[in-house]
């Protein structure tokens, strides 16, 4: 599907974006945030069940950007509810707040999520020349099953899964990023791929 | 696909509940929906092709900016959560009173250009319950933090009763050894006054009766008379002497004089030294004595100590023995700890004599219970010398105890410490 090449631009891509977030993120809260992308991988149709292995807690939540254009597809930030609450921490601060007040929690995991998704996905479109459209962001919590939208396993897409790490010098939240792209529009991804290694590199 | 935007559709979002608004990439106000003017108090003819910052101070702002820039070029949307971003609305230097939460997407008008449309959700009553409940939790927790102030208040009282108690215990425990010292000292003052005024007197009398009968009448006197009289006032004599001798001990024990000064003594030979001392009375109450002392069982003590302990011990036996009876001085067999075996001696001193009752056992080393008992030959005593052998023994690092039955006899033991060089 792409070449060890073309995982590298991705990768680089992903990494720029989320550095972008992280600058963002910086200006919002008084500590210093850190985010890095360690490992970058394409997990395929069939691969579906071991990524969903891979989230081992019991509950996520989960924050989706729905997109349509040259690509099709949604953007997730995944991250446990323990991770999830220590992130709202750091921005809100932990005293007099009680972490179950869902409304609030809500809220504030919508726009970090939407702050690091906007800025992966502004910069892939932007590196690779994409039209995207988009959709208002949606929050969801619940068991790991939410994570994988029942529409991409009837479609048989593949995932573009980043595992991001967070650093908030006390609090130390984890996070993973994931596009799931339809086929036909891995196809796309690839073209866009190739014209920006040709103008780039070539 | 690019967005349609006219009239129809402005006039539907006048009608929904939520506030919305459209500016154009200058930021300038080209929409404001009816929901808006009851939101924020903003009328749409007053906001109207002017540029959003210039009501509403915040979107001028770089941090700002930055987000919601790219919306301009077909960006994702942006999100602005109410609890964040506050003041987002704040007019001039007046703070928002109400909490907005902020969607920004982009609305395509042509190729090249996009709008950016604001929905604007009032959450204000949902985060007045939230700053309700965590004003609640607030006070609860200062409530829950007062009262552990008040608990550890009272711990630390308790605490100080309890050190004040223990004080209080400890001065009474030194007043209750202050009043048994006094008890001993006014003890000890009785019995020297008592000894003073019978033990020694009555001798006295004795001989002054015998020897003026004699200065005066003794030509009246056969040589039997006489020589009988002569053995009384030897008799009285020799037993006055003992009764100084322990008595000057006593008195010096007493008022800390003595002085401990250990050497090597042969138990054997101590023994034997006091057995010849006393063999007139032995004799006289035809008394078997035998000591099974083993020689060469060196102690190390105080000579004069231990000398006082034995002939007391010895002597006590001879005048609570009838005649014929027997006394006994055993080095006795210790069984037990190896290690105490190796460092002390006991030896008994055993009679055939009177016993003493279990009652006053308890009483006969201590001085304000002393008792004294006429010997079985009319030997007075003073209860003096038994006390003094208490308080040589203890000083050696030793200890005394007796074994009795009334008719039976008596047995004294001495523990004392062996020499170990």
């Amino acid at each position: 599907m792409f070449d060890s090449l073309q995982i590298e631009i991705i990768k680089e891509v992903i990494n720029i974006g989320v550095g972008k977030s992280a600058e963002v993120l910086n200006t919002m809260i008084q500590s210093h945030i850190l985010l890095e992308v360690p490992e970058v991988k394409i997990i395929k149709y069939g691969e579906y069940n071991d990524f969903i292995d891979y989230f081992e807690d019991d509950n996520y939540a989960v924050i989706t950007l729905p997109f349509n254009g040259d690509l099709n597809g949604f953007s997730k930030l995944i991250m446990s509810s323990d991770h999830a609450a220590k992130l709202v921490d750091a921005f809100i601060g932990k005293s007099g707040v009680n972490m179950d007040m869902d409304s609030l929690r809500i809220d504030i995991l919508s726009e970090i999520g939407n702050v690091i998704i906007n800025a992966v996905m502004g910069t892939l479109s932007n590196m690779l020349n994409l039209h995207l459209d988009y959709i208002v962001p949606s929050y969801e919590q619940g068991a790991r099953d939410i994570i994988i939208p029942e529409e991409m396993i009837k479609n048989e897409s593949a995932i573009l899964f980043a595992k991001t790490q967070f650093k908030i010098e006390e609090f130390e939240a984890q996070g993973n990023f994931a596009v799931f792209f339809r086929v036909k529009s891995f196809n796309s991804l690839v073209e866009k791929i190739q014209i920006y290694f040709d103008k780039n590199f070539s | 696909m690019p967005l349609l935007i006219d009239k129809n559709l402005y006039y539907t979002l006048d009608f929904l509940p939520e506030g919305y608004f459209i500016i154009d990439n200058d930021y300038k106000v080209i929409y404001w929906n009816k929901s808006l003017e009851l939101l924020t108090g903003v009328e749409k003819e007053k906001i109207l092709n002017t540029k959003l910052e210039d009501t509403f101070q915040n979107f001028g702002k770089e941090i700002y900016k930055k987000r919601i820039d790219p919306i301009f070029k077909g960006g994702p949307p942006v999100v602005f959560s109410a609890k964040l971003h506050k003041n987002l609305f704040s007019q001039g230097k007046k703070q928002s009173e109400f909490y907005y939460q902020v969607t920004i997407s982009s609305l395509r008008i042509t190729e090249e250009k996009h709008n950016a449309l604001f929905s604007v959700e009032n959450k204000s009553e949902v985060y007045s319950q939230i700053n309700e409940l965590i004003n609640l939790r607030e006070e609860a927790l200062n409530e829950i933090d007062e009262k552990e102030k008040i608990h550890t208040k009272l711990i630390g009282q308790h605490t100080e009763i309890q050190n004040a108690f223990s004080i209080l215990t400890e001065k009474n425990l030194q007043i209750e050894k202050q009043k048994q010292q006094l008890l001993e000292l006014n003890a000890t003052k009785d019995k020297f006054f008592s000894i003073l005024a019978h033990d020694l007197i009555n001798p006295f009398s004795a001989l002054m009766g015998y020897s003026s009968l004699l200065v005066e009448k003794f030509e009246t006197y056969t040589s039997g008379d006489i020589k009988q009289m002569i053995e009384i006032m030897n008799f009285t004599i020799n037993q006055t002497y003992d009764l100084l001798q322990n008595l000057l001990q006593w008195s010096q024990a007493q008022s800390g004089k003595i002085e401990n000064k250990p050497v090597k003594v042969d138990l054997n030979e101590i023994a034997v030294n006091n057995i010849k001392l006393l063999k007139n009375n032995i004799l006289e109450k035809n008394i078997e004595i035998e000591n099974s002392i083993p020689e060469n069982i060196v102690v190390y003590v105080d000579y004069n100590m231990i000398n006082t302990v034995f002939r007391n011990l010895i002597s006590n036996a001879i005048k609570f023995t009838q005649k014929g009876g027997s006394i006994n001085i055993v080095h006795e067999q210790q069984t037990g700890d190896s290690e105490l075996k190796d460092k002390f001696v006991i030896i008994s001193v055993n009679d055939t004599g009177v016993g003493i009752s279990k009652e006053n056992i308890e009483k006969l080393f201590r001085i304000e219970e002393s008792i004294t008992t006429i010997g079985t030959n009319n030997e007075r005593g003073t209860g003096l010398g038994l006390m003094l052998c208490k308080e040589f023994v203890e000083i050696t690092g030793g200890k005394i105890w007796v074994e009795s039955e009334v008719g039976k006899g008596s047995k004294f033991f001495i523990k004392i410490p062996l020499c170990t060089d």
